[in-house]
């Protein structure tokens, strides 16, 4: 993995930034820091950060203002931290176009974990191959675009065009929560309540149908009362943390 | 004899349409100043229909009154001697002011014996006669008075015409089969008292009278066809004209009352109903509907009404307008606004029929509680019909109840509010104490092992250490939990918490759940029985994730390690059931119920439970409530603890397109 990478941790209380700094720090990585909005935008212009975790929390910027101004010009992961447990807050922030969330009081293994996953992206997507490429592969798991078949190890899945067509776009995003409201819009074109019921059972049966090859991780993580996200796993559990 | 004991002297004061009446009432109440006494004006109405002038005559003299401080009271009856002796008995009257004149006269009480009757009929009551010099005009007022009354209907003309000739037809039949003469005399006297039921005026009554004895004359005593008779009929025709006036006046008097005791029950229905659409009525704006509704159904006027909070009346009167008076469309009611104003500020009468603002066309009444203004109502009084004494009364009545209504009506909402704030403030109060106690305990081990951590130079071994860490983090861990709940309280306690509610997936909940348990669940076996993975739920998943969290713990806190806790799901007619399971010690018997009130923290000696302050059960009823389920606890066999609680199933749509 990428021991250099550079993270910018925006927060504004100093005890948790100096854990997360400390954190980093052990772990190998790069850091910079920046204490409210104005100066998270300005460390982020000036020194292009690979990832970002963001306080949603500012003292003089709201923290989804701040999301929308970066996403007007980079695609860089954007992990937010909110202490508030309301998922509004979260959805808002994965709408606006974060990557990821974590809650505080959040554990320093957890934030870590959010961030490989998130660098494991930003290296995916930096293949210009593999984006254009016909297949997808993540652990056992292989789709055949051009086919429209999806495979655990050497079998094939069978999935119904929707259960398809939810697996692909999870697929395309795989490490990204995508929210509800995000799905409906991208699979049905439109979003209402009540086919938030449906979403749920389409996924519990996705899930359900990846999950009978192998029974380790599931490669659909579920984010209750926020979204669903595809997990990228690992042929050969590597690195440890 | 006075029914009611008397502590002060009362006045009464018969007031009448003649014009010696206003002094007669300026004496009564000197009279009544002078000795301190309450005044009481009273009028007699009765069944006879009264001209303009007189009912103006009536309505200036009881204002009079009014103003001289008098309470005016309007009953009803043909006998004034009677009407006013058993008032004056009821209402412990110690002395009645007459004027000289009777305040009423009829022919079957000829004026004379008020006086003489009143004392024969109360003779405990002091009689004052006041001297009249007006007698000779207030005869020629009641002769004008008579003549002017009576108006010749041709409706009424022609019914009297036809029950003649009717009575005559029957005359002839009964004289054709050889029924006696006296059969036809009853049959004209049944006669008249039809014309007197189905005309209105003495005079058809008369008429016919006289009639009858003419054509009984001519048709049907010897000489036949002809006036003249044999001085035996005379006798007859004195006898039966006499009995035909009798039984015309009775007619018509009954008839008169019947109308009277109409609009009487009519208002007294109004009355009652009023009373009771009052009592039911909730809230100022409420009452205040019903009573211009009821205001408007006595009075037949439009009504509006100003709400008065803290001294200022509401922008917009609410209006109560009916077709017969074309509501309020032609008023200008920003104009009258002052005099509703000044009603507001003083609580007492003005605009039309009042001495203030009397050129405005509305009347402004206020309605009128213990020590203040509650709303002004204002009446259309611009045109007829014109509100007489009796219908003020009410008015005033309906006005009075209203005010009660609404004192009672706020002060409930007072009470409410109180007890409400008076709980809540209890509540603050426990839950305050509770958490300051149980904030400190953690806080001091964190703080404590922290500084012992720091203040380390080498002398503790790596196991110790480790110990301590953990403890810290515990410590902290379980600090968040408790804030966690006192958020999701503050939320569901004041009322304020919005359901975000969701079709969710129960293993999803149970799952998340899971992954934020305490440290020490994981020296439990902890596993999930579902019996159908896709079981849906409707819930708001933060605050369901939260239940399950607390009721997981709670099976940690008080069950042994190495003991299994099962949580489960399954379908129960259109609930969801959940349930956690444990195998610890179960519930006190009988504290079933008990568990999930505030600060109720289990048996004392129980493994795990240090501290606790009883809040997550508690707040677990509270949300599975909102979400209309339902919570309870229960023990199992051999040994444990069951808490179930439902949840409404969700609805899924077509599962595939």
């Amino acid at each position: 993995m990428n021991s250099k990478s550079l993270i910018l941790i925006v927060e504004d209380d100093a005890a948790v930034r100096n854990l997360m700094a400390v954190t980093l720090e052990t772990r190998g990585y790069r850091y910079h820091l920046a204490q409210n909005g104005t100066e998270a935008l300005i460390e982020a212009t000036t020194h292009q950060p690979d990832v970002m975790l963001l306080d949603l929390g500012l003292p003089d910027m709201d923290g989804v203002e701040i999301i929308r101004k970066v996403r007007s010009w980079s695609g860089m992961p954007i992990i937010v931290i909110s202490a508030r447990s309301e998922d509004t807050d979260k959805v808002e922030a994965l709408d606006a176009g974060a990557d990821d969330y974590l809650t505080k009081p959040f554990s320093v293994n957890e934030m870590l974990a959010r961030l490989r996953v998130a660098l494991r992206r930003i290296s995916t997507d930096q293949q210009p191959a593999i984006q254009e490429n016909a297949v997808y592969d993540n652990g056992s798991l292989h789709i055949d675009y051009a086919a429209g078949c999806a495979y655990i190890g050497d079998s094939e899945i069978h999935l119904t065009p929707i259960e398809y067509k939810l697996l692909c776009l999870l697929a395309k995003n795989t490490g990204k929560v995508l929210t509800h409201n995000y799905i409906l819009k991208e699979i049905w074109g439109s979003y209402s309540s009540s086919e938030v019921g449906s979403l749920r059972v389409f996924m519990a049966m996705l899930r359900k149908k990846l999950q009978s090859g192998d029974a380790a991780q599931p490669y659909i993580q579920t984010h209750i009362g926020i979204g669903y996200r595809m997990l990228r796993q690992e042929k050969n559990p590597e690195e440890a943390p | 004899m006075p029914v009611q004991s008397v502590d002060r002297e009362r006045i009464l004061v018969c007031v009448s349409a003649s014009p010696t009446s206003s002094d007669v009432i300026r004496r009564a109440a000197r009279l009544s100043r002078s000795v301190g006494a309450e005044l009481i004006a009273l009028y007699v109405e009765d069944s006879e229909m009264q001209n303009d002038a007189q009912e103006k005559a009536v309505h200036e003299h009881l204002d009079m009154a009014e103003r001289l401080g008098a309470v005016i009271t309007t009953i009803y009856g043909n006998d004034p001697a009677t009407a006013i002796a058993q008032y004056a008995r009821v209402s412990g009257i110690t002395k009645i002011v007459l004027g000289k004149s009777p305040s009423k006269r009829s022919a079957f009480a000829p004026r004379e014996t008020l006086m003489s009757r009143l004392n024969e009929l109360a003779p405990d009551v002091e009689i004052i006669i006041v001297p009249n010099h007006l007698q000779e005009d207030t005869r020629h007022f009641s002769l004008r008075r008579k003549i002017q009354k009576e108006r010749f209907a041709a409706g009424d003309l022609v019914k009297t015409a036809l029950i003649l000739a009717l009575s005559t037809g029957v005359g002839f039949l009964f004289s054709a089969i050889g029924l006696a003469i006296t059969n036809v005399v009853l049959i004209y006297i049944l006669g008249v008292m039809a014309v007197a039921l189905f005309t209105t005026g003495y005079i058809y009554s008369l008429l016919s009278s006289l009639l009858s004895v003419l054509i009984f004359n001519f048709f049907f005593t010897e000489p036949y066809y002809s006036l003249q008779s044999t001085p035996d009929y005379l006798a007859t025709f004195a006898v039966m004209f006499a009995a035909a006036i009798l039984s015309s006046s009775l007619t018509s008097r009954i008839k008169a009352q019947s109308v009277q005791t109409a609009n009487k029950a009519y208002q007294t229905e109004v009355l009652l109903s009023t009373s009771q659409l009052l009592q039911k009525a909730e809230g100022k704006e409420a009452i205040l509907k019903v009573a211009l509704r009821q205001l408007c159904r006595l009075l037949e006027h439009s009504v509006l009404c100003y709400d008065l909070a803290e001294g200022t009346l509401s922008e917009q009167p609410v209006l109560n307008e009916i077709e017969s008076d074309h509501g309020f469309d032609q008023i200008d009611l920003p104009a009258e606004r002052e005099a509703a104003e000044w009603v507001g500020r003083n609580g007492k009468h003005a605009g039309r029929s009042t001495r203030k603002w009397s050129q405005d066309r509305c009347l402004y009444m206020a309605i009128r509680g213990e020590n203040r203004v509650w709303a002004v109502v204002g009446i259309r009084a611009d045109n007829a019909p014109s509100i007489d004494e009796y219908r003020k009364n009410l008015l005033i009545s309906i006005l009075d109840e209203c005010a009660l209504a609404i004192e009672k009506d706020h002060m409930t909402r007072e009470k409410q509010k109180m007890e409400e704030s008076a709980r809540q403030e209890a509540l603050r109060a426990n839950l305050l104490r509770a958490i300051s106690h149980d904030l400190r305990t953690p806080l001091t081990s964190i703080s404590g092992n922290a500084a012992i951590l720091l203040e380390d130079l080498g002398e503790l071994d790596a196991s110790r250490k480790k110990a301590l860490y953990a403890s810290i983090y515990d410590d902290a861990i379980w600090l968040n939990g408790l804030v966690e709940n006192l958020l999701t309280i503050t939320r569901t306690e004041n009322g304020t918490v919005q359901l975000n509610l969701q079709s969710e997936m129960v293993s999803d909940a149970i799952e998340e759940a899971l992954r934020h348990l305490d440290r020490n669940a994981a020296k439990r076996f902890i596993a999930t029985s579902l019996q159908d993975d896709l079981l849906m739920a409707r819930m708001d998943s933060a605050l369901i994730v939260q239940v399950l969290i607390n009721l997981i713990n709670n099976a940690v806190k008080y069950t042994p390690e190495d003991t299994r806790i099962t949580i489960g799901a399954k379908p129960e007619g259109d609930m969801v059931v959940l349930w956690v399971e444990d195998e610890g010690p179960g519930v006190p018997e009988g504290d079933e119920d008990k568990v999930f009130e505030m600060f109720y923290t289990g048996v004392k000696h129980s493994p795990d439970s240090r501290r606790g302050i009883g809040l997550g059960l508690a707040l677990c009823r509270s949300i599975v409530q909102a979400h209309g389920g339902e919570i309870k606890a229960e023990n199992i066999r051999p040994h444990g603890a069951r808490f179930r609680f439902t949840l409404p199933m969700a609805e899924v749509e077509e599962y595939e397109q």
